[in-house]
């Protein structure tokens, strides 16, 4: 694997509430310089996208506004992680606020990044087991509808025109494979 | 360990703590399950304590009593007797009998009713029960751990070797504090999390499965007593963040210092504070 080129300077381009964009300048290996453009993660921990077991086979997806598209989209509970939390812990409280069940049993799978090229964003996968009910007050500007699914049918959630979000399908396909495989 | 805690018939009495500690559970179980009208009330240090705590209070001391009547009882339902007159206390019982009022509150079943034998400052005798799914976790010393499922029959039970590939730490419900997250996140990257109420927690690592309970908050010693029986036979230790296992009734106060629950084969986990 080559040497990470070198950052020579970063100056930043914009910031706004949720956004940071930042030019860097780069020395390769070989000496080339560029200047390359990337959007920062503006929050220290990241995100965390839960994998919400109801039982072997059921899990929930939340249909939640996604101001990205301006429409409703069927996810998996997802969220922020606050300075200083632990992820498995966040996960467990987005799962609280957006699908009003907690977790006995939490898991970290992996973490994904989405576009790596210019996104500096990454996102921790928890798989969450052991679900009892339990409502915890989020800061959504309405109630999700929660929507139960099955892992047996993922080929069926694919086809529907509101689940395109990649980070859920790929943590959905991995949650499957793991629980197959401790079957 | 003493070798004078022989002068005991631990034996003989474990089977009698067992029951005294299920009466105590069914007893919890007609309010838990509304048979009884519950009454919740705030305690001077804003815990909520419930009818049920003060009825189980009633069913185990009544039984204790009975059991070994020159034995003094702690409890945390009943009026504390002052260091000056406990201190002289060889051997006493040192009972919680509803351990996980949240939980109970809350509905989610995870409380227990915890009972200790405590000679020289160390617990020598441990009943844990859980009357909601029936589940009872016991030791005496010497004699190695058990636990009893409904349904099941009796499993010895041990903690597991700590392997840092498959690192599951137990943790509170309904109790998290920026310290314990940032001390979980300098531990390690990739580990399970299982989240259980009352001293089932410390019951999960004596069964082997979970690795550490980390509890870095306020506790009492009847929270403890118990648990450090079961979980020391089952061959893990509970010690405070200078490794060195909890005492009883060693000072005025009977609040624990912060604690590690922690299996076979384990870290020094002061280190990572």
């Amino acid at each position: 694997m080559p040497k990470t080129p070198k950052i020579l300077s970063t100056k930043t381009l914009a910031q706004t509430r949720l956004f940071h964009i930042e030019a860097m300048q780069l020395q390769f290996s070989n000496g080339v310089e560029v200047e390359y453009e990337r959007l920062k993660s503006s929050s220290e921990g990241g995100a965390v996208l839960v994998v919400p077991m109801l039982d072997d086979d059921t899990f929930l997806l939340i249909r939640e506004y996604s101001a990205g598209v301006h429409r409703y989209e069927l996810t998996l509970p997802k969220g922020r992680i606050e300075a200083g939390e632990d992820p498995l812990y966040a996960a467990n409280r987005e799962l609280m606020e957006e699908t009003g069940y907690g977790a006995r049993h939490l898991q970290h799978l992996t973490a994904f990044t989405l576009a790596p090229g210019y996104l500096g964003h990454t996102t921790q996968v928890v798989l969450a087991q052991e679900l009892y009910e339990e409502r915890l007050q989020g800061d959504e500007p309405e109630e999700l509808e929660v929507v139960p699914w099955r892992l047996s049918e993922l080929n069926t959630l694919l086809a529907c025109e509101d689940c395109t979000e990649a980070r859920s399908i790929a943590a959905l396909f991995m949650t499957r494979e793991k629980l197959l495989h401790e079957r | 360990m003493s070798a004078d805690s022989h002068q005991f018939p631990l034996q003989e009495w474990l089977p009698q703590v067992i029951m005294i500690a299920r009466e105590t559970g069914e007893e919890i179980l007609h309010y838990y399950h509304g048979d009884k009208h519950l009454e919740v009330m705030e305690k001077p240090d804003t815990t909520p304590l419930t009818e049920a705590d003060l009825a189980a209070n009633g069913v185990v001391v009544e039984h204790l009593r009975i059991l070994t009547p020159d034995i003094p009882i702690i409890s945390e339902e009943s009026e504390i007797p002052p260091f000056e007159l406990r201190q002289s206390w060889d051997t006493y019982w040192l009972v919680d009998p509803l351990d996980g009022t949240m939980e109970f509150i809350q509905g989610n079943g995870e409380f227990t009713v915890n009972i200790a034998l405590i000679h020289h400052h160390q617990a020598i005798m441990g009943v844990i029960y859980a009357p909601v799914d029936d589940v009872v976790y016991f030791a005496c010393h010497g004699n190695g751990a058990y636990r009893r499922i409904h349904g099941k029959g009796l499993e010895a039970i041990s903690c597991r070797e700590l392997n840092m590939n498959h690192f599951t730490i137990a943790s509170s419900r309904s109790y998290t504090t920026p310290q314990i997250q940032s001390f979980i996140a300098r531990l390690d990257e990739d580990h399970e999390l299982i989240l259980r109420g009352s001293s089932l927690k410390s019951c999960l690592v004596a069964e082997g499965g979970a690795d550490l309970y980390p509890r870095l908050g306020p506790t009492s010693e009847w929270d403890t007593a118990a648990a450090q029986c079961i979980v020391e036979e089952a061959g893990g230790q509970i010690t405070d963040l200078q490794m060195q296992p909890l005492r009883y009734n060693t000072k005025d106060s009977l609040l624990n210092p912060q604690f590690f629950v922690f299996g076979k084969d384990s870290k020094d986990w002061s280190e990572f504070l």
